[in-house]
């Protein structure tokens, strides 16, 4: 199994040193932002909106960059593996289905490892350029992007892995985040919607000042409390099952051969 | 001394496709043995080669490699056996030292010493990415990584089709090499029956998804002959008596596969020998039995 992870591992080597370039190249520009705001041009807005700009750039920088840097380090080689005649070749060899998929997924815990490392001194980094409070709850928000991320990648390798052809495995796959990005606004609309007929209004009217800061403040904010407080656990057993499920498929999906 | 008789056995391989059936294909490779096999593209070549790796799930019929059922000792069978196809399987953007490490690591009886011994001898550059190679070159790789693991069976499907004549000698020569070793044995599929004519102890024959001929090699080119006649001669020989005849506005001639009884059937024909390229055309045209 060494040498499949080997063979990912340099297949995706381009890709990762990219990834890991930009993040530089976007870690310049934040410093460049924040040295704006202390000497340079932003210096010369007013406060609020030079909070602003820190806040915004902040923000990208934990979120963002976390987003990017993991984005960037999950391999995938299984449409090449099917377009070189790899996957025929690698049935010939001494190794299971379950050895091949595992290959992947266990370079990819690695990654997931190393690029939870660097998100997290990333947010220290952020904490001391901005100058802010260093909070333990973004170490979860990070595995969180981290984790939801690894699990809408391996969502996709099962795809790859029963269709063997990547424009039809793309295009489910785009499909099916669609749908949950649709059925996430509108069950956003919907709960909007509710919130505004508790409070004697509905939705088009025209709202006074405050009323959705009350949305944001009674509503929103509960279940984040409660992520931070309680929920942040059945996320990551979410993430690790989903994970599970995937991987558990991709092999099953490896097993059945092509016509 | 290995304990198994044959290297590859199967009986009764049946696959089902749509428009193409492999129908109850049955043939055996004795150990120590290269067998060619041989049909026209389409025949059932692949899908054969393709069942007995494991790379298609046949629908019935029996697969054995050195006596153990494929799918039963579906691993311990993949250490001792080797594939090489028409076309390089690995990845472009690997080179031979990657290749190296890679197998290395999957392959418990893999030598780095006899993989680099095969590329310096093949004059493989070993840092150069696959992508630059040229077809020989990628051929004479694949061939490298196949006997690097200590395989007692060679399973090649169509490795030398596209090969210019030089690098397909040299490969033949590696070939017969490897045969030195009275364990090792070789299953060879190709269109090119030149190659097999010369490399070959047996030979098995299918089109259309049924196995027409399997014998040894002298055998079937010892029992089979190519009849001349004139045309009012074709006229009196019996149907049974020949495979398909071509028919020409100067005669014709018949492929035989009983030469002997022939010649004593028909004293005074002209029966020449037929290569395995002039067994395969005649039987193609079989069910036509005429053609021109």
């Amino acid at each position: 199994m060494k040498g499949l992870i080997l063979k990912e591992f340099w297949l995706s080597r381009k890709l990762r040193i990219i990834g890991l370039l930009l993040y530089l190249l976007f870690l310049i520009f934040t410093v460049l932002v924040k040295l704006s705001i202390v000497y340079g041009n932003l210096g010369h807005l007013d406060e609020a909106a030079q909070k602003n700009v820190a806040d915004t750039a902040a923000a990208v920088m934990v979120f963002g960059f976390t987003l990017m840097l993991y984005s960037s380090q999950y391999s995938c080689q299984i449409a090449a593996d099917g377009k070189c005649r790899f996957r025929s070749y690698s049935f010939t060899l001494p190794v299971s289905e379950r050895q091949i998929v595992s290959s992947v997924y266990i370079l990819n815990l690695i990654s997931f490892g190393a690029m939870t490392v660097l998100s997290f001194v990333n947010y220290g980094l952020s904490c001391l350029i901005f100058d802010r409070e260093f909070k333990p709850i973004y170490l979860i928000y990070i595995l969180a992007i981290g984790g939801v991320s690894f699990v809408f990648n391996h969502g996709r390798y099962v795809l790859l892995y029963r269709f063997r052809n990547e424009k039809k495995a793309n295009a489910i796959f785009t499909v099916i985040c669609t749908a949950i990005y649709f059925g996430i606004m509108l069950g956003f609309t919907g709960w909007t919607s509710s919130y505004l007929e508790k409070q004697g209004y509905s939705m088009g009217d025209d709202l006074p000042d405050g009323v959705m800061d009350g949305f944001w403040k009674d509503e929103l904010m509960h279940p984040v409390k409660w992520f931070e407080d309680n929920g942040w656990w059945v996320l990551i057993a979410l993430i690790i099952g989903l994970s599970c499920l995937f991987w558990a498929l991709s092999i099953r999906a490896l097993k059945r051969r092509e016509n | 001394m290995a304990d198994y008789e044959n290297a590859i056995e199967i009986k009764g391989l049946t696959k089902r496709f749509d428009g193409f059936t492999l129908d109850n294909v049955s043939f055996s490779v004795p150990r120590g043995s290269i067998m060619g096999f041989i049909g026209q593209n389409g025949a059932g070549k692949s899908t054969t080669i393709n069942s007995l790796l494991g790379i298609i799930r046949p629908d019935a019929g029996e697969l054995k490699i050195f006596g153990k059922d494929t799918k039963e000792h579906e691993l311990e069978i993949k250490r001792d056996i080797s594939a090489v196809f028409d076309e390089l399987p690995f990845h472009e953007q690997l080179n031979a030292k990657m290749l190296d490490k890679m197998l290395r690591n999957i392959f418990s009886g893999w030598s780095s010493e006899v993989f680099f011994g095969y590329t310096e001898r093949f004059q493989l550059p070993v840092k150069k990415k696959f992508k630059d190679f040229s077809k020989g070159m990628k051929m004479k790789l694949q061939i490298a990584a196949a006997l690097s693991h200590g395989a007692k069976l060679l399973i090649m499907d169509e490795a030398t089709t596209g090969l210019d004549p030089v690098v397909r000698n040299e490969i033949l020569d590696i070939f017969l090499e490897y045969l030195q070793d009275e364990d090792n044995s070789i299953l060879m599929s190709s269109h090119i029956t030149s190659d097999l004519e010369k490399i070959a102890d047996s030979v098995t024959f299918i089109d259309k998804g049924r196995i027409l001929l399997s014998g040894y090699k002298d055998d079937i080119l010892a029992t089979h002959g190519i009849m001349k006649l004139s045309k009012s001669d074709y006229e009196a020989v019996a149907k049974e008596d020949f495979v398909s005849a071509r028919v020409t506005d100067f005669g014709a001639e018949l492929m035989v596969s009983d030469r002997a009884g022939c010649e004593r059937k028909y004293s005074g024909a002209v029966i020449d020998p037929a290569s395995l390229d002039d067994i395969m055309v005649y039987y193609v045209n079989r069910e036509k039995k005429e053609w021109s």
